[in-house]
């Protein structure tokens, strides 16, 4: 039997804080389109069901389009079971706005609900089941307690929060991993971080959190998508399979400009890290700025944008350099630039960092450039 | 650095000037009007260009302001010497720069030299054209003087560095402007614009937080009403569940119903099927059987038609008592052949005899042709005879005209002949003559010794005679021709006659034999007589063939046979019409054999029906019947009852099916057994309590419905809320950035100003020494009111206060002008000294001070070359 387990959707979401307005709605749609192509993709692998491990929305207000698109697509496929258990981010959000239920949509409440799997093909092996609880602050304290489960069947665990070793009273997102140990669970699935991780949670089973279908920013950088379960009816054992998905990714690339003396050669160290790196046309890059660059050095962020912005999706460049100055060479320097530069270090009260900016200042202004760097 | 000498082709009102000029002073001391300010001009021009440019007003725009009055070249040639080397820079003008020329050339070889470019001035002076205009040229009325940055440049020795305090005051004004642009006080300063727009946000934002204490609150309303709609669907669902216990209880009992109305109808279906049943005594017919027997029947009844048709009249019965001897067809067929040959012969008989006029005519051509009949070929002979003896007659008369013709041709040929031949005859004996004279002078030439030409004169006179000889032969024979043809037609008439005649005697042969009449035509008479020999004849040939005494016999035989042969059926016929008499005898055959046949066809129906109804009658004593007068009726009633048992047996047998069906698949003895569930509810009440339920949960819907669509509008509005927000952090974050920078810019311009203070403090002091010098010079007196700044500004200390030199009087202003741009030029010029041009620079200084900046001159003049420009004598 095959199920999909997945997470962190988050339909709905603006992603307005790095793209334009024209490129956030065109990412708020292919995220729809990216849950719609991984429904068809478990349906043309058979999957029995697909299991959606919270904040399948961004919001608790949803969209018609986004409410109706996924509506469709639960009724479009009735021999998948859906099992949706909702997060801090969707609570209410899409259930509210249908008049009822598709008959494939099963939901989780604030006890322990458990589905067992019905359509398995060998009735003299072990029954699955999916159990899972939406944590609020009331029941997040008393939760692990009532969990019991048939050590017998395999046994699926859906929850919605961030991993912990302790317990926190009161605090919904909060998993108590040592609590749900020795519980018969073969594999806990997992909502809330939106980057995949599986790890052990004692003899019997694992944790897995699937992390988002896809990258929304640059703090969600790297592989996303969800992971197939394909579990063994006679013996009850579970192999999972983290499956990339998503139709963009997004990559942090550093760029260390030390010695840099122009743009120009700032913008070759941007290409060596880039060519030959495989990142494909259609993803979202940051170029990040690192190292010290003499402070006479010429640097337009401008220029560099321009340069590199159409050979991806989306491209943004963060200039976290520093600027050196190189003191010893303008100390006796008979002329305004090493008198200013002298001055200026004799101010102690400023930070290095200001003084360097300073003088990168007073230089550029003296040699007719551009004095901020864009 | 010194001036040799200067040459101008035209440059505004002076053309074709020359200037040598001397070390030391070089004063011009010309009137008013004269050109001074043009020659200082053309030095400067030469050196650095033309100033304003691109200015519309002629008196500011150089270029156009000194354009020369009398036309011709714009330009002219300076030469000057620098480091010991002494070059010629010629330039000449163009209405705008693209088209100015340049050539700068070593005096010492006059050959080009690259050692400077265009920009002359300042590539000799190392300073811009400001900073000469401020030290090195003063022009009338502008004697004040500040330090620019290419002063300063040159006094520190950083002229040739381009981004350093030459560039200070466009760095500075940089700075500044980027400062005021980014200002967070101003308010077209971006920062502060930022600043306005973050308060513009925070207050939407904190008016927006209301949105969603409103959203909260309708979401907590959708709950209870989502809650409540739950609540209804619970009930609903409780309803639906007896409705649904209610509707198998119905299901039940309806189909109890059935199967007990099956359970009756079946019993019914029994009682009409032995009703059916008893119509047969015992025995069901099977339809088969029944069709077959219904079909014979039918065949019978058909016979019996046929009998009926075949059986014979009461007429007919007496017709075949009767003992009619019949006769037998060959014979009847041999009497029928007598009948037909008698009445042959008899029919022969009567055409061929003649009638009285026949007679009478016979006896007529029998007397004519008494002596024998001419034949058919004989008088077809005559008539052509005749036809060839007209038409022989015709030809002759032809032939008589052409006879006529031709003689009277002859005779008029013959007189034309003669003629002919007379006049042939002189020419002949005249031709004669000559060839004989001919002939005969040829020997007499020959025997003269002459052989040739006797030669060919002997033969000349042979021809001349053979000529004459030949031409009279030809005329007889033309004669000869003439006469044949005429002979020859003469002989065609003769025989044509000779012709005529035979044939005219063969016709009159023939007539006198067979007597023509008088007057009659002969062809006419020739047809008639034909006629009468063809008709004649034929009369001859009837006579011959009527009465024969054979065929007389063979009637009579004919006739006695047939008698008998009639006699023998008791009928002769009287008028011996014997063929008429067969016929009626055959007919009265052919009756009676006809009836004969019906008879026998009549029997054999009457034996085919009778077996027919036999088969029928046994078929229904079978079946326990008496066989009625019409069997087929019977059969019919009887293949109608079974079909009536035949199809209550089939509804029979199909529900005793399904009754079967129906308790194999349901359970009887529980649908028997069935109760009414407990409860007086209905199922319509049970509707009528879910319609009211749906009602309500419809309208709950609805107002869910309804709270979402204004969550979804707040949500909206709540969006823009975030995207302020949004915009704000945003915002904040980089204004505090810009608010960074903004910082550090107006500390780098503090610092920059600052250093470059420190910078020109450096030689301040050294051009404040200067200042004096030149000062004491000029007024004679220590300068001791003057004080100089950081930034190598000059001060006057008025009231105990520095004061801007702005403050003094015009004179005095001129006066420290000169002193400290001659100060400037001795600490910018250390070790190479430069010209000086001065355009009267002391007018505005009163007449001690006149005094004094005459020594001032004759001093400078020691250390400098002076281009001095004065318009009067006094300063001269």
């Amino acid at each position: 039997m095959k199920i999909i387990h997945c997470a962190d959707i988050h339909l709905d979401s603006k992603m307005s804080a790095n793209l334009t307005k024209e490129k956030a709605r065109e990412r708020k749609t292919e995220l729809l389109t990216t849950f719609q192509n991984m429904v068809t993709y478990g349906a043309e692998q058979g999957v029995a069901a697909i299991i959606i491990a919270g904040d399948l929305f961004d919001t608790k207000n949803v969209s018609a389009t986004a409410r109706n698109v996924v509506k469709d697509l639960i009724q479009g496929h009735p021999k998948i079971a859906f099992y949706y258990l909702q997060g801090n981010h969707d609570e209410g959000s899409f259930t509210s706005g249908l008049s009822e239920l598709p008959e494939n949509l099963h939901l989780f409440g604030n006890n322990w609900t458990s589905y067992e799997l019905s359509g398995t093909e060998n009735t003299s092996g072990k029954g699955v089941a999916v159990t899972g609880v939406e944590l609020t602050p009331e029941n997040s304290g008393s939760i692990y307690n009532t969990l019991s489960l048939d050590v017998d069947q395999c046994n699926i665990v859906v929850l919605h929060g961030q991993e912990s070793e302790y317990s926190a009273r009161d605090k919904a997102e909060i998993i108590h991993l040592t609590a749900l140990k020795n519980k018969g669970i073969d594999y806990l699935a997992l909502g809330h971080i939106h980057s995949y991780k599986k790890e052990r949670l004692d003899a019997r089973g694992v944790y897995c959190y699937p992390g988002c279908l896809e990258g929304r920013g640059f703090d969600e950088c790297g592989e996303h998508g969800f992971v197939m379960l394909d579990i063994d009816e006679l013996t009850g054992t579970i192999d999972s399979t983290f499956i990339p998905f998503a139709s963009r990714k997004l990559y942090t690339i550093p760029v260390d400009i030390t010695g840099c003396e122009s743009t120009t050669e700032i913008m070759e160290r941007m290409r060596a890290e880039t060519a030959g790196k495989g990142y494909p046309e259609k993803s979202l890059i940051k170029y990040e700025l690192v190292g010290k660059i003499d402070v006479e050095s010429e640097k337009d962020i401008d220029f560099l944008l321009h340069q590199f912005s159409h050979l991806f999706y989306f491209v943004k460049i963060k200039d976290s350099s520093e600027y050196l100055v190189d003191y010893a060479a303008f100390a006796k320097d008979k002329s305004l630039k090493g008198e200013f530069i002298r001055t200026v270090m004799g101010r102690a009260d400023l930070p290095e960092e200001d003084k360097a900016t300073v003088i990168h200042y007073g230089l550029q202004a003296l040699a007719g450039e551009e004095i901020l760097d864009a | 650095m010194k001036l040799i000498k200067c040459h101008i082709e035209n440059f505004g009102k002076l053309s074709d000037f020359t200037y040598d000029f001397t070390d030391g002073c070089n004063t011009v001391c010309e009137g008013n009007g004269w050109g001074k300010s043009t020659l200082a001009a053309f030095l400067r021009v030469m050196l650095f260009g033309f100033r304003n440019e691109g200015k519309r007003d002629p008196l500011e725009n150089e270029r156009k302001r000194y354009s020369p009055w009398q036309k011709g070249v714009y330009g002219g040639e300076l030469r000057f010497e620098s480091e010991g080397k002494q070059y010629s820079v010629r330039r000449t003008f163009g209405s705008k720069s693209a088209e100015d020329e340049f050539q700068l050339t070593d005096t010492k070889t006059n050959l080009p030299c690259s050692d400077f470019t265009q920009n002359l001035g300042e590539e000799l002076f190392r300073i811009d054209a400001g900073s000469f205009e401020r030290t090195i040229f003063i022009s009338q009325n502008d004697c004040e003087t500040f330090v620019t940055d290419g002063i300063n440049a040159k006094i520190g020795n950083l002229a040739e560095n381009t981004d350093d305090i030459n560039n200070f005051e466009t760095a500075d004004k940089r700075l500044n402007d980027l400062l005021n642009s980014m200002s967070p006080s101003r308010k077209t300063g971006l920062l502060r614009q930022s600043k306005d727009r973050i308060t513009e946000l925070k207050t939407q934002i904190r008016n927006g937080q209301e949105i969603q204490n409103t959203m909260e609150s309708i979401d907590a309303r959708k709950k209870a009403a989502i809650e409540e709609r739950e609540k209804l669907s619970a009930e609903l669902t409780e309803l639906q569940e007896r409705q649904k216990e209610l509707g198998i209880y119905k299901d039940q009992q309806a189909k109890k119903e059935k199967y007990l109305d099956l359970r009756a109808k079946m019993a019914q279906r029994q009682q009409t099927l032995k009703e059916a049943e008893s119509y047969f005594n015992g025995v069901i017919p099977k339809g088969e059987e029944l069709r077959e027997k219904a079909a014979v029947c039918n065949q019978g009844i058909s016979v019996r038609k046929a009998m009926e048709i075949y059986c014979l009249t009461v007429e007919e019965q007496a017709q075949l008592k009767d003992n009619f001897p019949m006769v037998d067809n060959a014979r009847l067929e041999e009497k029928y052949a007598e009948a037909q040959e008698l009445e042959s012969l008899e029919s022969t008989i009567r055409k061929n005899a003649l009638s009285g006029e026949e007679s009478r005519r016979l006896e007529e051509l029998s007397g004519y042709f008494a002596e024998g009949m001419p034949q058919e070929a004989e008088i077809d002979s005559v008539k052509n005879a005749w036809t060839n003896r007209n038409e022989g007659k015709s030809l002759l008369q032809a032939k008589e005209i052409q006879r006529k013709t031709l003689q009277s041709i002859q005779a008029q040929e013959d007189a034309r002949c003669l003629r002919e031949q007379e006049e042939a005859g002189k020419r002949k004996k005249i031709l004669l003559l000559f060839g004989i004279l001919l002939s005969l002078g040829g020997f007499v030439v020959i025997l003269l010794g002459q052989g040739v030409i006797g030669g060919v004169l002997i033969v000349l006179g042979i021809a001349a005679v053979a000529a004459a000889l030949l031409f009279t032969a030809g005329r007889s024979k033309v004669q000869t021709g003439e006469n044949t043809e005429l002979s020859y037609l003469e002989q065609e008439m003769e025989e044509l006659e000779a012709q005529v005649r035979i044939e005219e005697e063969q016709i009159d042969d023939f007539c006198t034999r067979w007597g023509l009449r008088e007057g009659l035509e002969l062809t006419s008479w020739l047809v008639e007589l034909q006629n009468k020999r063809r008709d004649y004849e034929a009369l001859l040939e009837r006579q011959k063939q009527d009465g024969s005494d054979e065929k007389t016999a063979r009637i009579a035989a004919l006739q006695k046979d047939l008698q008998q042969f009639f006699a023998e059926y008791g009928e002769v016929p009287e008028t011996q019409n014997y063929l008429a008499a067969l016929h009626e005898l055959a007919g009265k055959c052919r009756q009676r054999q006809l009836l004969l046949e019906k008879q026998k066809k009549y029997l054999q129906q009457k034996q085919k029906y009778e077996a027919l109804a036999e088969q029928v009658k046994n078929y229904l004593m079978s079946l326990q019947l008496i066989p009625e007068e019409h069997p087929e009726e019977q059969l019919a009633e009887l293949e109608s009852h079974r079909k009536d048992y035949e199809k209550e047996l089939q509804e029979y047998r199909r529900i005793e099916q399904e009754i079967k069906a129906f308790e194999e698949k349901e359970d009887i003895p529980a649908l028997l057994a069935l109760k009414i569930p407990e409860g007086e509810e209905s199922l319509e009440s049970l509707a009528d309590e879910m319609q009211v339920l749906s009602e309500r949960m419809e309208e709950r819907f609805q107002t869910i419905d309804s709270y979402q669509k204004q969550l979804s509008d707040l949500q909206e509005s709540w969006d823009t809320v975030e995207n302020m927000q949004e915009e704000l952090e945003a915002l904040q974050e980089k204004t505090e950035e810009g608010l960074k920078q903004y910082e550090l810019l107006g500390m780098t311009k503090n610092l920059l100003e600052q250093a470059k203070s420190s910078f020109t403090a450096k030689y301040t002091e050294s051009v404040m020494q200067g200042f004096r010098k030149y000062y004491r010079i000029l007024t004679g007196t220590e300068c001791e009111n003057y004080q100089m700044d950081a930034n190598t500004r000059l001060q006057v200390i008025e009231g105990n206060m520095p004061r801007d030199i702005g403050y003094l009087s015009l004179g005095n202003r001129d006066l420290i002008g000169i002193c400290m741009r001659l100060a400037l030029v001795e600490a910018m010029y250390e070790e190479q000294k430069p010209f000086l041009i001065l355009d009267d620079p002391f007018v505005n200084l009163d007449e001690n001070r006149t005094k004094g900046a005459m020594r001032f001159l004759t001093e400078i003049a020691k250390e400098y070359q002076v281009i001095y420009f004065t318009c009067h004598g006094s300063r001269e």
